[in-house]
């Protein structure tokens, strides 16, 4: 089904001629080609059509191969591939690893990443754009057809970075995906730009969490053709959140719109709080809308407040605004809370609202020990472990360099070397440096 | 939707497998369309009629093809409706598409809301003639009380369909699948290939269908931008022609056939033959009903 190369031919790369091997995908905008240069581990080129092959597109190419990709997750164009035989231009990028899917799998149900899966995909999610959007680039085309994830791991591949652009640079150029475009750029008062990235987040969020887009109920149960008016009304004029609490217009469809009707009570009140603000007083006003290191806590409190329902084994959120632990969203049964640290800074600051809480397999990485660290979820300082000759009793092991030091019950004070572990006891007092925690159980 | 909406008079219910041939220019060529269904062998056996449907037509942006199979099993025993009423949905879809300025316009929609505009648009008029028409004892009474049971929590059930359906614009070709059947494209050299990958949730008789509630999932949606030349045929065909041959090389094979004898020997031949090819396919292979669908377009 392609047009533009032909397999088994050959083009000119600085580490020698590549060689066009596989077809994987064609677009709106070019076609996307395994290829293979010597001994290196293969590469995906994408090929522009000829109207889409334009000296402004080059320009944008260059300037965001000199900029180097802003951080893990980006598929970004890393050399500008031109033939004196072979009309156009074309970029190289890193190949896409099969153990990516689409979001679009995600939302018809051919992938089922569990919630710590989909949590952790939404922090790689909101860490990407912050690290973009603090290179002075914005994506402006933010939408489930370029964002790839891991349903194991919750890692992200993002793709079709050629549509990235400085900031406030681009007065043409793509507007979006039109489910994902903020209102303001709908209605043609505003170019894509950092603020209406923020608006295609917050959206792409929404659809991983609910598998639904928040601006989609009554009002758009009742369009039958979904028409440049029918979508500019839908999505620009007047927009409406599913779950606006002042505003009951749009409320979801049963039957139509179950995935957001099943999905919005699992999660925590903090959490529904940001998606209320982000589709209520941020659909107005870009400067409302919520930022991505603001995304980027409330997703990694959402992971730290995931516990295992001991009926039914589902996960469960919880919630330290309710009063209780409540009941299993999947069987309805009481739920009974794990170990919980509740982590406070060491200078005698207050515990935190949102405590950890302590699974059979939960672990503890840099930014829940020390608030200056990086979020990585790559290296564990410190994982819930099971005493090796009684089952019953668990203990949080050191995996770090550094020594920690507990007080138990009586006062005593106590190092816990690093390989070593502290029993998980009420209210132990673990000084981990930086932030000290209490055990409560 | 409303019942005022339902897209099938009794005329054009009648009209609807009788095959045609036409030629139009769109997507840069001028296209040959022509189509047929046919009933299957097993079903004349068992006094079966024929749960296909297809029809090509000039609509909205250039020319759209759309073609289904009702179910037939017992508990769909409306589906030779339903799949009539999946084509006349695919043709008004088709007819509301809009005139939009780019390949990559043309993408987002079809990926984003063709398929919720075809499955809704689908459950709305069979929603308004269940309300019409209640399911009659007579209907019911065959059923074993799990089936009763199933159609009890979704009625659309007895007017289960697949549906494919494939629309020509001028900057791009439109194909989305729900459900089983084939769309196969042959290019100017004779090369066959599937523009959607084999479902592996297709498997031995099962098949995702238009009745299901969230069904929109379930259809698959491939785009491509015309750059160069066109594809020289686009053939669609319900499962009973691909399962009437021995194997998918077999298959492929009267794809290309069929073009180099629409090339060679022209539309009229082929038009006048196809229905007894398909007749006597059905009879030596699968037994079940085979519809067709054919786009084509001279050599340039």
């Amino acid at each position: 089904m392609h047009q533009l190369l032909t397999l088994g031919s050959q083009l000119p790369t600085a580490a020698g001629p590549c060689t066009i091997e596989r077809f994987l995908g064609g677009g709106g905008q070019g076609e996307v080609y395994q290829v293979s240069v010597a001994s290196q581990p293969p590469s995906a080129l994408k090929w522009y059509f000829p109207q889409q092959a334009t000296a402004d597109q080059r320009q944008a190419l260059q300037t965001l191969i000199r900029k180097g990709p802003p951080g893990p997750g980006f598929l970004w164009p890393l050399e500008l591939i031109e033939a004196p035989q072979t009309p156009g231009f074309g970029y190289l990028m890193p190949l896409r690893e099969p153990r990516f899917h689409g979001i679009v799998d995600l939302m018809k149900r051919r992938i089922e990443p569990d919630f710590r899966a989909l949590t952790l995909a939404g922090l790689h999610l909101s860490q990407a754009f912050l690290a973009l959007h603090a290179k002075g680039l914005c994506y402006r085309d933010i939408s489930f057809g370029n964002v790839f994830l891991d349903p194991d791991s919750g890692a992200i591949a993002i793709c079709d970075n050629d549509n990235v652009t400085i900031d406030g640079s681009d007065p043409g150029g793509i507007l979006g995906t039109p489910r994902f475009i903020a209102p303001e750029v709908v209605r043609g008062e505003a170019r894509p730009g950092t603020q209406t990235d923020l608006f295609s987040l917050a959206v792409l969020l929404f659809y991983l969490f609910h598998i639904h887009h928040p601006l989609e109920g009554r009002q758009e149960a009742e369009i039958k053709c979904f028409d440049l008016p029918a979508m500019t009304r839908l999505y620009g004029t007047d927009p409406c959140f599913i779950f606006d609490p002042a505003d009951d217009r749009n409320r979801p469809v049963p039957g139509l719109h179950d995935n957001a009707i099943a999905h919005w009570g699992i999660y925590p009140e903090f959490l529904r709080e940001h998606f209320t603000r982000g589709f209520t007083s941020g659909l107005r006003d870009p400067q409302a809308r919520i930022r991505e290191s603001e995304w980027r806590l409330a997703l990694a409190r959402l992971l730290d407040g995931i516990h295992y329902c001991g009926q039914c084994g589902a996960e469960n959120f919880h919630d330290p605004a309710a009063g209780s632990a409540g009941t299993c969203w999947s069987c309805g049964q009481p739920l009974r809370l794990p170990w919980r640290l509740r982590l406070a800074d060491a200078l005698g600051g207050a515990p935190s609202r949102y405590p950890v809480l302590l699974n059979h397999d939960t672990r503890l990485y840099a930014h829940h020990l020390d608030p200056d660290r990086r979020y990585d979820f790559v290296t564990p300082l410190a994982e819930v472990n099971r005493h090796p000759s009684d089952p019953n009793r668990w203990g949080l092991k050191n995996l770090g360099p550094d020594k920690w030091v507990i007080t138990g019950a009586d006062g005593q004070l106590r190092d816990v070397e690093p390989g070593r572990s502290a029993g998980l006891v009420s209210g132990l007092r673990i000084d981990f440096g930086p932030l000290r925690g209490v055990l409560e159980g | 939707m409303s019942g005022d909406c339902d897209p099938l008079t009794s005329d054009r219910e009648a009209a609807i497998d009788a095959g045609a041939t036409a030629r139009t220019a769109t997507a840069g060529a001028h296209w040959h369309m022509l189509y047929a269904s046919v009933r299957g062998a097993a079903h004349r056996r068992n006094g079966l009629p024929n749960q296909d449907a297809v029809r090509i037509s000039r609509t909205g942006p250039g020319l759209v093809l759309a073609l289904a199979d009702g179910h037939g099993s017992a508990t769909s025993f409306r589906s030779q409706q339903g799949a009539r009423l999946a084509v006349a949905v695919a043709l008004q879809v088709a007819a509301r598409w809009p005139e939009l300025p780019t390949a990559s316009h043309h993408k987002r929609r079809a990926e984003d809301d063709w398929p919720k505009e075809l499955v809704r648009g689908w459950q709305a008029v069979v929603d308004a003639r269940l309300g019409r028409r209640p399911f009659t004892a007579a209907e019911l009474h065959p059923l074993e009380p799990s089936a009763r049971q199933r159609l009890e929590r979704n009625p659309r059930l007895a007017w289960g369909s697949t549906l494919l359906s494939v629309i020509l614009t001028p900057s791009s070709i439109l194909y989305l699948q729900l459900g089983d059947g084939d769309l196969l494209v042959v290019d100017d050299n004779g090369q066959v290939n599937r523009p959607l990958p084999a479902d592996p949730r297709l498997l031995g008789n099962e098949t995702t269908s238009l009745c299901a509630p969230e069904a929109w999932r379930e259809a698959r949606v491939y785009c491509q931008t015309l750059v160069a030349a066109p594809p020289a045929l686009i053939l669609a065909a319900t499962d009973g022609y691909a399962n009437a041959f021995r194997d998918d090389a077999g298959f492929r094979q009267v794809a290309s056939d069929l073009w180099v004898m629409l090339r060679d020997e022209g539309q009229a031949t082929v038009q006048a033959q196809l229905a007894g090819w398909l007749n006597e396919t059905s009879a030596q292979g699968s037994g079940d009903d085979i519809s067709v669908g054919i786009l084509w377009r001279e050599a340039t």
